[in-house]
C-alpha cells in the first residue's frame, strides 16, 4: 500500500510525474498574455515546489524523513478516504480495459446494445457467475436504462457509429 | 427569515416535491447502505439525472439524498459490522456487539433516533446561522473572498489525515484543471490544446461522476467478492427500546450534534472525523467507560447524531460562501450550476427560497429515512450479500448513459473515464480526491476575486493585508498550512516529556 510515507519508493513514481507535470505546465502557462498567465504561473511555481518537497519527503535520508512527518502528521482520523491497498500492475489493467472496452463498445455500437453485453461478459468473465444468472442482470440493467433514460426522461441514448450515431 | 421559509415550504410541499423528496430518500438510503457507494456516488449518479427537472425539484431530491446516506450506512454497520460509509465506521464498533446480543433492534431504534435527531439540531443551526450569514457576505469583496477560497483549500488540505502535502499538491493540481477553457478575466481561451470540448472548461458533472463513482468501480472490481457472508441469527428487535434511549442519553445525542455541526461546517473535514470525535468525546466522558466496544447504547447515539448534524453544518460555508463543506456539497455545487444557479456568496440573496427548500428537503429526509429504515431494516440488510460482480456493470452502465444525456456527447464519457482512472490512481497514491474537486470548484472564483482585488487596488498586493476580514483569513491561511508542522513539534515534546 502506497501511504506516502518517507522512503517509500511506490510513492516516489507519482511524486515525478507530478513533477514532470509542473515543469512542462509553466512554459504553457508563460505563453499567454501578462493578464491571462498571472494566476497559472503562480499555482505552476508552486506545484513545482511542493512535488519537490513531496519527493524529497519521499527518500530514504534523515532529512527526507523529518520534512516527511513534518508536512504531513497525522489526523485524528484516516480522513474521508481509505489508501488504495496495493494490486498488481496486471489485475489494475484488467480493471481499467473492461471500461475502455465498455466505451470502445458504445462507440460502435451504442449504450443498448452495449449495457447487455457489458453486463453479461463482466459477470460470466471477471465474476465467474452462472450464465443464467448474468443473463437475468444483463436483461434486467438494460431494461431499467431503457425505461429510465429512454422512455421516462426522453433523453436521446447514442446508437453507436455502426447505426448512425 | 420566515418569508424565505414559507417559499420554501410551498415549493417543498407539492406532490411532485414530496415524491422527489421521497424518491431521494430511497436513494440516499439505498446507496448509504450498500459499502462502497455512499451519498457522494449517489448525488454524482444523480445528477445527470436532474437535468430535465426543475431546479427546486433538483434540489428536494439531492436534499433527500443527502439526508438520508447517513443513517442508510448505519444499517449494514450494526447488522453485519460493515459501515455503509466511513462515516458510519465509529456505530460498528458498539453497534455490532448489540446485535450479536441479539439488540440489533435496540441498536437500529437508537440509530434511528439519534440520526434523525441530530440532523434536526445541524439543520436548525443552519437556520439560525444563515440569517447572519448574509451580514458577513455582504462585508466580503474581492480579497475576502479570495483569500476565503485559500482557506477553503488549504483547510481540506489539512484535514485529509496525514496527506497533507499531497493535499496540497491535489489542490494545486485542481486549480490547474479549473484554469482550463475560456479565461474570464482576459478573454481568450487557454490550456484546451486545440480541443473545442474545453472550451467551456472542464464540465463538472461527468469530471465528478469519474472521480468518485468510476473510480470506486475501479476500486471494487479489484476487490471483488461481496460486503457480508451472512445474516443468519440476527434479529432485529426492541425498536421503540432503541428510540426510549437516544431520550435518556440526551446529553450524548446534544453533544453530538454539537460536534457534528461545528466539524462539518470546517471545509473537507467530513462525517468520518465528526462521527470519531463524538464517539471519543463519549467515551471520555463517561463513568463506564470499559462498557464501550462491548455494547453499550451510547456509543451508537454519539456516533449516528454527529454524522448526521454534519449535514446541516457543512451547507453553512457551501449556502453562505459557495464553498462547499463536504464531498457531497461539492457535488451540490455542480448540481446548483447544472440548474443555472450560479454558487456563491449571492447565492443566499438570488436564491433564498430555493435554498430554503432544500434545507426543508435535509430535515424532511432526516424524519423520512429513520421511519423508512426501522421498517426495512432486516430486508435491507440483505442487500450487503449483492457481489459486486452485478453491482459494478450497473453503476457503470448507469452513471455513463447518464453522464451521455447531459449534453449528448460522447466526450463526456470519455472525459467521465478518465477522470475514473485519475481518481483511481489518487486514491492509490493518497493524493486526496476532495481537495481536487473542491478546488475545480473554487478555481474560478478564486482567480477571479484575485483580478478583482488587484483591479480594486491599481495593482498592489497589500490590498490583501490591509483589509480586516481579508488578513485574518490569510493568518488563518498560514496557521493551516503550519499545523502540521505544529502537531508534529508538540508531539516530540509529548513524547521526550513521557520519556
Amino acid at each position: 500500500m502506497s501511504d506516502g510515507r518517507a522512503g517509500d519508493r511506490s510513492g516516489l513514481a507519482p511524486a515525478l510525474v507530478v513533477l514532470a507535470l509542473s515543469v512542462g505546465y509553466l512554459p504553457w502557462a508563460y505563453s499567454y498574455d501578462d493578464q491571462g498567465q498571472l494566476v497559472p504561473v503562480l499555482i505552476g511555481w508552486l506545484l513545482l515546489g511542493l512535488s519537490v518537497l513531496d519527493i524529497v519527503a519521499h527518500t530514504d535520508t534523515r532529512f527526507g524523513r523529518t520534512l516527511f512527518a513534518l508536512v504531513s502528521g497525522r489526523a485524528m482520523d484516516a480522513g474521508t478516504e481509505e489508501p488504495g491497498t496495493t494490486h498488481g500492475f496486471r489485475r489494475q489493467a484488467v480493471a481499467v480495459l473492461w471500461l475502455i472496452g465498455f466505451l470502445a463498445s458504445v462507440g460502435l455500437v451504442g449504450f443498448l446494445a452495449t449495457v447487455p453485453i457489458y453486463v453479461l461478459a463482466f459477470m460470466t468473465i471477471q465474476g465467474r457467475k452462472p450464465l443464467k444468472q448474468s443473463i437475468i442482470a444483463a436483461v434486467a440493467v438494460t431494461f431499467v436504462v431503457w425505461v429510465a433514460f429512454d422512455v421516462l426522461l426522453r433523453y436521446e441514448v447514442y446508437p453507436g457509429i455502426l447505426f448512425g450515431g | 427569515m420566515f418569508e424565505s421559509l414559507a417559499t420554501g415550504l410551498a415549493l417543498l410541499f407539492t406532490f411532485s416535491g414530496v415524491l422527489y423528496l421521497c424518491l431521494g430518500v430511497v436513494v440516499g438510503f439505498v446507496f448509504g447502505a450498500i459499502p462502497g457507494l455512499g451519498g457522494v456516488t449517489a448525488i454524482a449518479l444523480l445528477m445527470p439525472l436532474t437535468f430535465g427537472m426543475e431546479p427546486n425539484h433538483a434540489i428536494t431530491l439531492i436534499g433527500g439524498v443527502m439526508g438520508a446516506t447517513s443513517f442508510g450506512g448505519s444499517i449494514p454497520a450494526i447488522l453485519i459490522n460493515a459501515p455503509g460509509i466511513a462515516l458510519n465506521a465509529a456505530t460498528c464498533f458498539d453497534g455490532y456487539p448489540l446485535a450479536r446480543q441479539g439488540k440489533a433492534g435496540l441498536a437500529l431504534g437508537a440509530a434511528a433516533t439519534a440520526s434523525s435527531l441530530g440532523g434536526l439540531i445541524g439543520v436548525f443551526t443552519l437556520l439560525l446561522v444563515i440569517p447572519m450569514a448574509k451580514q458577513i457576505v455582504l462585508a466580503f469583496g474581492p480579497p475576502e473572498f479570495f483569500m476565503l477560497a485559500m482557506l477553503g483549500l488549504a483547510a481540506i488540505a489539512v484535514s485529509t489525515g496525514g496527506a497533507f502535502l499531497r493535499g496540497l499538491i491535489s489542490a494545486a493540481i485542481g486549480l490547474m484543471l479549473a484554469f482550463i477553457g475560456y479565461d474570464s478575466v482576459g478573454g481568450g481561451v487557454r490550456f484546451a490544446a486545440g480541443s473545442e470540448y474545453l472550451w467551456d472548461g472542464i464540465p463538472l458533472v461527468p469530471s465528478l461522476v469519474g472521480i468518485f463513482a468510476i473510480a470506486e468501480m475501479i476500486n471494487l472490481t479489484l476487490k471483488g467478492g461481496t460486503v457480508a457472508s451472512q445474516t443468519e441469527g440476527i434479529e432485529v428487535t426492541g425498536v421503540l427500546d432503541g428510540v426510549k434511549a437516544v431520550f435518556k442519553n440526551w446529553p450524548i445525542l446534544l453533544r453530538g450534534s454539537a460536534i457534528g455541526t461545528f466539524i462539518g461546517a470546517l471545509p473537507g473535514v467530513g462525517g468520518t472525523v465528526a462521527s470519531f470525535i463524538a464517539y471519543s468525546a463519549a467515551v471520555q466522558v463517561s463513568k463506564d467507560p470499559e462498557s464501550f466496544g462491548k455494547g453499550n447504547i451510547q456509543g451508537v447515539i454519539a456516533p449516528e447524531s454527529a454524522n448526521n448534524a454534519k449535514d446541516g453544518g457543512s451547507l453553512i460555508p457551501t449556502l453562505s460562501f459557495g464553498i462547499p463543506g463536504s464531498a457531497e456539497t461539492a457535488i451540490f455545487l455542480g448540481v446548483l450550476i447544472l440548474h443555472g444557479i450560479e454558487p456563491g456568496p449571492m447565492l443566499l440573496l438570488e436564491h433564498e427560497g430555493i435554498i430554503y427548500s432544500l434545507i426543508l428537503a435535509v430535515t424532511g429526509s432526516c424524519i423520512l429515512s429513520s421511519l423508512i429504515g426501522l421498517s426495512l431494516a432486516r430486508h435491507l440488510a440483505l442487500i450487503t450479500l449483492v457481489d459486486v460482480h452485478v453491482l459494478i456493470p450497473t453503476v457503470v452502465s448507469v452513471a455513463l448513459v447518464g453522464v451521455y444525456a447531459l449534453q449528448s456527447n460522447m466526450s463526456d464519457v470519455v472525459l467521465a473515464l478518465v477522470f475514473g482512472v485519475l481518481g483511481y490512481l489518487m486514491v492509490r497514491f493518497s493524493y486526496p480526491r476532495i481537495t481536487l474537486v473542491i478546488a475545480l470548484v473554487l478555481g474560478e472564483l478564486a482567480e477571479r476575486s484575485f483580478h478583482q482585488s488587484l483591479n480594486m487596488a491599481d495593482g498592489e498586493y497589500s490590498v490583501f493585508f490591509t483589509r480586516g476580514i481579508s488578513l485574518t483569513l490569510f493568518v488563518l491561511v498560514l496557521v493551516c498550512i503550519a499545523l502540521p508542522a505544529l502537531r508534529f513539534v508538540l508531539g516530540r515534546r509529548k513524547s521526550v516529556g513521557a520519556a
